[in-house]
C-alpha cells in the first residue's frame, strides 16, 4: 500500500510533503512521545500522532517513516509543513481521532510490528 | 565574585500538587538552613506567589528570582524567569488567556493558595493550573525572550512533561538559556545519557513540592544574586559560571 492509498481512508488533507505520496507503507506506529517514536518506530511505518511540532519531521526523517498522520484536528505548525516539504515526508492531517485512524488503517491491512 | 548555592525550581502552595506547608516564610527559612541563597519560584502556569516569596526572602538573606513553570501545548514543562514584575505580570496574563477555562476541584486536585509574604492565605485561585496552555514551545521561547526573560526547559531527563521525552530533540530555533536536569540523574549522567544536551548549560534543581526537597544542587559564581547575574552566568560571561554539584 502506498501513502496516497490511505488519504481517503482516513479522511485527511495533505498539508505538505506531496513528493513522498508514493512511499510504501510497510507497518504502522502510534505514539505522542517523540523519543518513543525515535526508539521504536521503523523504516516505512506510517505514524499516527496528535503532536504537530516541527520536530515530528526531524523524527520521521531520522527513522525513515513513510508518512505522518496528525489526528484529532490538531493544527500543524507552519514550520512543520515547511520542513515536511523540504524532506519529502507526507504530512497528513485529519479531523478523525487517533483511535479511529489506527482502526481504519488496521482494517485495511496495515499492522503494527509485534516482534521486539 | 562569590559562590551562591541555588535551587531554581521551587513550587509554593499555589501549585495544586504542592504541600500546603510551601508558604513564603517557610520556603525561605528552609532554603537558608540548606545554605541556599538563590531561589527560583516556579509554580505551574502562574506567578501569583513568587513576589511574596521574594519579599519574605529579604529578611532571610535569600534572593528570589520570580518565574513560572509553563506547560506548552506539547505537554512540555518550561521554566520562564523574569527580572521585572511588569514583564512577569504581562506573561502571566498571556498564560492565563491561553489556559483552558477549567475550574479547580480542590477536593480531588488540591488547593491553589494565594499567600502573602507572612504566609497568610489571601485567596484561592479559581482556575485549574495543571493544564497545557495552547502555546507551542517555540512561541514560549520567542515571547519570553521578547519580554526579557530566561527560558529553561524543566527536568529534561524525566519520563513525562519533558522536552527530550516529548519532542525527542531540542527544537533548532528554541535556543534555551539552559536545560534543567533532575537531581537523581545529575548533570554528568545527563550528558552521557542524552547527547541532545551537548552545548547547553545545565542547572540541577529540586522541583520541590515540599520543604524537605529544597536543596542547593547547583552553584552559581556571581557578583550578586540577581536575575541579570544569573543570565550572565548561564552565558559564562565575565568570569561568572554555573556549576552543577555532583
Amino acid at each position: 500500500m502506498k501513502v496516497r492509498d490511505v488519504l481517503d481512508m482516513v479522511e485527511c488533507t495533505v498539508e505538505a510533503g506531496t513528493s513522498g505520496l508514493d512511499n510504501e507503507v510497510k507497518c504502522g506506529y502510534a505514539s505522542d512521545l517523540l523519543s518513543d517514536v525515535m526508539a521504536h518506530a521503523r523504516d516505512g511505518d506510517i505514524w499516527v500522532t496528535v503532536q504537530a511540532h516541527e520536530n515530528i519531521i526531524a523524527v520521521a526523517t531520522l527513522v525513515g517513516l513513510a508518512a505522518i498522520v496528525v489526528a484529532g484536528g490538531v493544527e500543524c505548525q507552519p514550520e512543520a509543513a515547511r520542513r515536511a516539504d523540504e524532506e519529502g515526508i507526507p504530512l497528513l492531517r485529519t479531523r478523525l481521532p487517533a483511535f479511529e485512524v489506527v482502526g481504519r488503517l488496521y482494517a485495511a491491512g496495515v499492522r503494527g510490528r509485534t516482534g521486539s | 565574585m562569590e559562590v551562591y548555592l541555588a535551587d531554581l525550581h521551587v513550587h509554593t502552595a499555589l501549585s495544586p500538587c504542592a504541600e500546603a506547608e510551601m508558604a513564603p516564610p517557610a520556603i525561605v527559612r528552609t532554603a537558608a538552613q540548606q545554605g541556599v541563597r538563590l531561589l527560583g519560584i516556579c509554580d505551574h502556569n502562574s506567578a501569583e506567589n513568587a513576589p511574596a516569596v521574594a519579599e519574605a526572602g529579604v529578611a532571610a538573606g535569600v534572593a528570589v528570582i520570580c518565574g513560572m513553570e509553563v506547560q506548552t501545548r506539547e505537554d512540555v514543562h518550561v521554566l520562564t524567569f523574569f527580572d521585572n514584575s511588569r514583564a512577569l505580570l504581562r506573561w502571566q496574563e498571556e498564560i492565563y488567556a491561553s489556559l483552558p477555562d477549567v475550574e479547580n476541584d480542590e477536593a480531588r486536585l488540591g488547593e491553589e493558595l494565594i499567600l502573602d509574604s507572612r504566609g497568610v492565605v489571601r485567596g484561592r485561585l479559581r482556575r485549574f493550573l495543571l493544564a497545557s496552555t495552547s502555546m507551542s514551545i517555540d512561541h514560549v521561547g520567542r515571547r519570553v525572550r521578547e519580554l526579557g526573560g530566561l527560558v529553561v526547559p524543566a527536568h529534561v531527563d524525566r519520563p513525562s512533561f519533558s522536552l527530550i521525552r516529548n519532542l525527542g530533540l531540542i527544537p533548532p530555533g528554541l535556543r534555551p538559556d539552559a536545560l534543567e536536569v533532575s537531581p537523581r540523574i545529575g548533570a554528568r549522567r545527563a550528558r552521557e545519557m542524552f547527547p541532545q544536551v551537548a552545548g547547553f548549560p545545565i542547572v540541577v534543581s529540586s522541583d520541590a513540592h515540599r520543604l524537605s526537597e529544597i536543596r542547593g544542587h547547583t552553584a552559581f559564581y556571581l557578583r550578586q544574586p540577581t536575575f541579570e547575574e544569573v543570565r550572565l552566568a548561564l552565558a559564562s560571561a565575565g568570569g561568572r559560571a554555573v556549576l552543577p554539584i555532583e
